[in-house]
Parts: structure tokens; C-alpha cells; sequence
């Protein structure tokens, strides 16, 4: 293994090792996702068995919501959270005295949120399945540019989070659960973009999880998917990664040059 | 000639108006001890988070091992190693889960026998398995001293290790840096307001106030700067006269109860005893304290 390879895995060790052991996040890995499946499948069951015909995916549209959206917001989260352990346990200054790069503790941050996201996303299939007879695979190959244009979606985030926290530590902790709530209600999860307001929509054009729900829908009601949506989708999603690691960059330079780094980590 | 590992030439780091570091400029040679004391706020802790690349300088070159820091960094930290009392050990990980994460970062070779023997070291070999959470501040500065030393450095920074923790456990601390820097021949900069720990440590010391350096010498040199000895009198017969003697002669004195402490130049102290003896002054017992590194300290902080 070469000394990269090992510092990398090193930090995903850190991370994954102490995982089992953490009840805060294993609540958020598993207990809240079951929680907001429950609720809300039980909710569309009743109403689809109210308006039958009116809405006749509606099931497989709002679980499916539940899972696909699960993989932007678990990704997101897990990369500010685990950036803002290394703060809360004050192990930065440690972690930083060493040969790693922040390149290479990025790679490691996006490989243990990866590894949490497939636990996760096993896990929500599975309930979703054995709950409400919502088998995931009938999207077939589509799945898996679903869930990676979805689960970028989170990374990059993830990265603007990370971005603010090295610059105001512990001031701006809660957008490591919040921030990715700012875009859900334009991304269309649960409901079409066309009942948007028209500004509303503007700013869904502008976010590839939106393209993904619409697909994914569209999948569920007529089986085919509009590939060019996905490949918009794929092409902001290249530009906000680019954007958001350029912003970490910067906010990571500032840190720097203020001192904040020794003053949190 | 003796080989630079760490030279700070010209360093300034300015945060907004407030300067923290005022071009200061210092070497440090293979295997040496040097402390940077200071009181709080003088730049000491600014001045190590530079050398490790924490905080960008605002002007200065700071070169380790001939390289300079600011284009050689993952080099450099590969051969460096640092500790404090402010980084802690993550909550949920083991020291030996703890020591392993950086005996990758750092690709240690053997880190299964290195971790033991540095646990033997710093006397931890009965916590392998105790949690981040459960140690005491004193087990947490072991661990972090561990992992100093975990990858053989040529150079560690050690920022106050033994802060906040009972004097005994200071000891030890200090006692295992002092062992272990001698069996890895390793070269140590240590920032500390504690005088004792920088006495019985350090080969040089650099004393920063304001961002500058005010002196830079051995321990006892420095302590030499200061010719003023304490003079302890517990007196049996003649307190009075002592005070209006000393008042007279304007000599700096305390008195607490039947102890009185006169300042005073070690040369004159054999005339100021005859003195007393000629006005039938009798004291019990009597103590001569000569000057150290935390009187330097004081006087230094107060004049400035």
C-alpha cells in the first residue's frame, strides 16, 4: 500500500471504527430515516386508499423520495460531521501535524460518508421493501446514476459545509444538519416541479437533485427516463464540486491566515 | 559544526492591527532542547502553529531541515512531530486504536512493537484498550507524547505538554520527555510559562514578550541576569531592628509573622549579617535563595 493509500485509510479507520459505538450516529443513520419512512408511507397509504385513482404511484413516489433523498442528505451530513468531529474532539491540530494532505483527508472524508451512505442505503431499501413492498430495483440500471448524480449532490455540499465550519468553527455547527434542507423543497422530492411557483422553478433548473427526482418519477408512472435531464444534472453537479472544493480552498487559506485553525482544533 | 534543524528568521504575523510576532528570528541545532517561554499572549503558541503550517506568517521564511516550510510542508511534518495540551484524544477510539491512526499517517514501519514501546515508555502499557474519554489529563498528555514520538521525529514541537496538570504528574511528564528525547536523540522546541518544567528541560531558552525576543540563553544564565539573592531570616530577637535597618539601607523586605525575606546583591550579604550582629539581632534559622529563572521571569514581565 503506498503512504498515501495509508494515510487515507488511516482516517477512514479513525472514522469507521468509532461508528458502532456512536449512538448520535447511529439515530441519524438509521433511527430517523425509519422513523420519516414510517410516517410518511403510512400517510401516502392512506391516501391513496382515499383518491385511488387520482394518484396511483403516489406510494412509490413519496418512499421513493424518502430513499433517493436519503442519499443527498446522509452524504452531506456525514461530511460536515465528520468534519466537525475532528473539532469537537479537538484532534484537527493532531490530524493536520501530519504528512496528510488535504487532498488525500478529503478522499478519505468522501470514502467513509460512501461507505456509511451503502449501509444506509442497503438498509432504507430493505424497510422500504419489507414496509411497503417498494422494491428499489424496478428502476433497474437507472439506480445507479440516480444515486451517484444524488449522492455528489450531498458531496458537494458537504463541502460548502466544510468550508464554513474551518472559518467559524463551531458558530456555524447546525449546517451540518441544516444546510441541505435549504434545497430540498426546490429539488422536488416528494412532488413535481411544475407546482412550483415559477420563481421556485427557476431555482430548481439550477439544482441536479431536481432532475433526479422528475426521473425518477417518471421511471415509476411511464418506465422510460430522460437521459439529457440526467446529463444536465451530471454537468451542474461538476460545476458546484468544482465551485464548493474551490470554496473550501479559499475558506481552508483563511483559516489560516486568521489563526482559527489553532483556535478550534 | 553543528547542523540547523530549525531556523525562524524574521517572523511576523500580524492579526489585523494586533501584531502577535514581531519579526522574530531564532535557530535551533540537532538535538537540542530549546524552550520559548513567554507569559500568555506573547507569541509562543502563534510562533509553533507557523513552524507546524497551522497559521500562515505574514512575512518571515521559516526553514526545517534546510527546506523551507512553506514549499516542503508534507516533507518536513514526515520527520516532525508535535504535541499539546489542547489537542485531546478522539472520545470513542482506544490509545492503541489512536496510536495506530497515526502510525499509518505517519507509515511507521513495525507500529505494532513501536506503540508498545512507547506505552512502556510513557508508562501506559495498562491502557491499550482504555477509551479517549475515560483517561485522566495526565494518561491524555502520555498518549499525546506517544504520538509524538511514534514516527522517530528529528524535530517535535511540544506546545505547553504539561499545562493544567498537578505538579507530581507535571514531573513525570517531563521526566518521560526528558527520557525519551534522549533515547531518540530527538531535537525539542518547547513553549511553556511554567520555569520549572523549562529549567529542568531545556539546554537554551528564547523569552518572547510582545512578540519579540527579549533574551535568549541557558537557563541559568538567564537566571544570572538577575543579581538580586533572598535573604530568609526566622527571627528570634530583633525583628524591628532588622525592618528599620533595611528601610534605612533601602532594601526590599517581607515580612510574614517572625519570617522576614530581605532582596538583596549576593555581595553584600556578608555586611548586612555582621550589621545585624553588631544591633544583637538573633535569628533562628536562616535561608539564601540565589536567583532563578522564574525571578528573571517576573522581572523581565513587570519592567516590560
Amino acid at each position: 500500500m503506498s503512504k498515501s493509500l495509508k494515510r487515507i485509510f488511516a482516517i477512514v479507520y479513525r472514522h469507521m471504527v468509532v461508528w458502532p459505538k456512536d449512538l448520535g450516529a447511529m439515530v441519524d443513520a438509521f433511527w430517523w430515516p425509519s422513523f420519516d419512512m414510517l410516517l410518511w408511507g403510512l400517510m401516502t397509504v392512506y391516501i391513496q386508499r382515499q383518491q385511488q385513482t387520482a394518484l396511483p404511484f403516489i406510494t412509490s413516489f413519496i418512499i421513493g423520495g424518502i430513499v433517493f433523498w436519503m442519499f443527498v442528505y446522509r452524504s452531506q451530513q456525514e461530511m460536515g460531521v465528520l468534519f466537525l468531529r475532528e473539532f469537537w474532539e479537538h484532534n484537527l491540530l493532531a490530524v493536520l501535524s501530519t504528512p496528510i494532505s488535504i487532498t488525500e483527508y478529503f478522499i478519505a472524508t468522501m470514502v467513509v460518508g460512501i461507505l456509511k451512505l451503502i449501509i444506509s442505503g442497503v438498509y432504507m431499501s430493505f424497510l422500504g421493501w419489507i414496509l411497503f413492498q417498494f422494491n428499489i430495483f424496478l428502476f433497474g440500471w437507472y439506480l445507479v446514476p440516480f444515486i451517484l448524480t444524488l449522492t455528489v449532490v450531498g458531496l458537494w455540499t458537504g463541502f460548502l459545509v466544510m468550508g464554513l465550519v474551518i472559518q467559524y468553527g463551531y458558530r456555524v455547527q447546525s449546517l451540518a444538519w441544516s444546510m441541505i434542507m435549504i434545497i430540498m423543497p426546490f429539488s422536488a422530492v416528494f412532488y413535481p416541479v411544475s407546482i412550483l411557483p415559477g420563481w421556485m422553478q427557476s431555482i430548481a433548473r439550477f439544482l441536479p437533485s431536481s432532475y433526479v427526482f422528475e426521473s425518477m418519477r417518471q421511471v415509476i408512472a411511464k418506465g422510460t427516463m430522460d437521459v439529457n435531464a440526467l446529463f444536465i444534472a451530471n454537468i451542474l453537479n461538476l460545476i458546484y464540486t468544482i465551485l464548493s472544493l474551490l470554496f473550501f480552498a479559499w475558506g481552508f487559506r483563511r483559516a489560516r491566515e486568521k489563526g482559527i485553525i489553532v483556535k478550534f482544533g | 559544526m553543528e547542523e540547523d534543524i530549525l531556523v525562524v528568521d524574521h517572523l511576523t504575523k500580524r492579526f489585523g492591527t494586533f501584531t502577535a510576532v514581531d519579526g522574530i528570528s531564532f535557530r535551533v541545532k540537532k538535538g537540542e532542547i530549546v524552550g520559548l517561554l513567554g507569559p500568555n499572549g506573547a507569541g509562543k503558541t502563534t510562533t509553533i502553529a507557523m513552524i507546524m503550517g497551522f497559521t500562515l506568517p505574514t512575512s518571515g521564511v521559516i526553514e526545517v531541515f534546510g527546506k523551507d516550510i512553506s514549499k516542503n510542508r508534507q516533507e518536513i511534518l514526515a520527520r516532525t512531530n508535535y504535541a499539546s495540551a489542547y489537542t485531546k484524544i478522539p472520545y470513542r477510539l482506544t490509545v492503541w486504536q489512536y496510536l495506530s491512526m497515526f502510525a499509518l499517517l505517519y507509515d511507521v514501519p513495525n507500529a505494532k512493537k513501536k506503540i508498545e514501546t512507547l506505552l512502556k515508555t510513557f508508562q501506559l502499557p495498562d491502557h491499550k484498550k482504555t477509551l479517549g474519554e475515560d483517561l485522566s489529563s495526565g494518561n491524555i498528555a502520555r498518549v499525546n507524547l506517544c504520538k509524538a514520538f511514534i514516527n522517530n521525529p528529528e524535530l517535535i514541537l511540544l506546545d505547553e505538554p504539561t499545562s493544567s496538570m498537578d505538579p507530581d504528574i507535571a514531573d513525570q511528564v517531563r521526566t518521560s520527555i526528558s527520557e525519551a528525547q534522549k533515547k531518540y536523540q530527538t531535537t525539542v522546541l518547547i513553549t511553556s510559562h511554567n520555569m520549572a518544567e523549562i529549567e529542568e528541560l531545556c539546554d537554551r531558552v528564547i523569552f518572547v514578550n510582545h512578540g519579540k525576543i527579549i533574551a535568549e540563553d541557558t537557563p541559568e544564565a538567564l537566571a544570572k541576569r538577575i543579581d538580586v539573592t533572598k535573604v530568609k531570616l526566622l527571627m528570634k530577637d530583633g525583628q524591628k531592628r532588622t525592618v528599620a535597618y533595611c528601610q534605612e539601607h533601602q532594601l526590599p523586605i517581607e515580612v510574614k509573622e517572625r519570617s522576614v525575606t530581605i532582596s538583596i546583591k549576593e555581595e553584600a550579604i556578608a555586611g548586612f549579617l555582621s550589621d545585624l550582629a553588631k544591633q544583637g539581632v538573633e535569628y533562628g534559622s536562616i535561608s539564601i535563595e540565589g536567583p532563578t529563572l522564574e525571578d528573571y521571569f517576573i522581572g523581565e514581565v513587570r519592567h516590560v
